[in-house]
């Protein structure tokens, strides 16, 4: 299954996207995360801080969702602002 | 309306586009955000999510609009690499009369400062900061909670 990984602020620095690729049994945004915390523990330090959100396809999560084939799965660290 | 852009903008060639847009509008205020900042090597990097960011933002502003009921508004946020002195952020909002069009344009700015994806990194001698809200900003934004609703 196909999932586009995106990262910005604090996680930009973090997760090289290069090669990047959701192992098949990742079926929802959080096993996506908790995945993510395995493989990166700067990537796990972060997540454990409070306000970071992930958005699926557009949409803010507030709770797990299923991944599809094709989707975008953003992680977004707390906002800065313009 | 709304750009979310990577290049050099002017804000007074924004300001004279929107004032020329306008119709029975007897007030315009504006607002133009600058990169602060001096030294050798100073620089700003703001990033944005694109096509997100934008939804977050359109989400916010037609509400501000009609809530203060202003004829127009207008909108362009520079993201990317900038200078110090850079403009980063314009608002210009027009209404019949200056209170209506004052208020909306210090809402949009507090809505921009606190509720918009983006995020900013100051650069300095090599080195990248990533900026966390000031607490002045929130405080700022609860002046519209009733308008702007709960974050998202």
């Amino acid at each position: 299954m196909r999932v586009k990984l995106i990262f910005l602020g604090r996680f930009s620095d973090i997760v090289n996207t290069e090669d990047l690729v959701l192992p098949d049994d990742i079926r929802s945004a959080y096993q996506a995360a908790e995945w993510l915390e395995q493989e990166s523990p700067s990537f796990a330090k972060q997540w454990s801080r409070a306000g970071n959100r992930m958005v699926l396809n557009g949409t803010l999560q507030h709770e797990d969702a299923p991944l599809h084939d094709g989707d975008e799965l953003a992680f977004l660290s707390p906002l800065s602002g313009g | 309306m709304l750009t979310v852009t990577g290049a050099p903008f002017d804000p007074e060639d924004a300001l004279s586009k929107f004032r020329n847009s306008l119709s029975d509008s007897g007030a315009v205020v504006t607002f133009t955000g600058l990169v602060r900042g001096e030294g050798a090597g100073a620089q700003l990097f703001l990033q944005h999510y694109s096509g997100y960011t934008e939804q977050v933002i359109s989400s916010y502003t037609d509400r501000v609009a009609q809530h203060f009921g202003i004829n127009a508004w207008r909108i362009i946020h520079r993201v990317g690499m900038m200078m110090p002195r850079d403009p980063i952020v314009f608002v210009a909002t027009a209404a019949r009369h200056r209170r209506a069009a004052f208020e909306a344009a210090d809402c949009l700015m507090d809505m921009l400062k606190s509720r918009a994806p983006f995020w900013k990194k100051e650069i300095a001698d090599g080195h990248g900061i990533w900026i966390e809200p000031r607490q002045e900003d929130h405080e700022d934004l609860m002046r519209w909670k009733d308008i702007l609703g709960a974050p998202l």
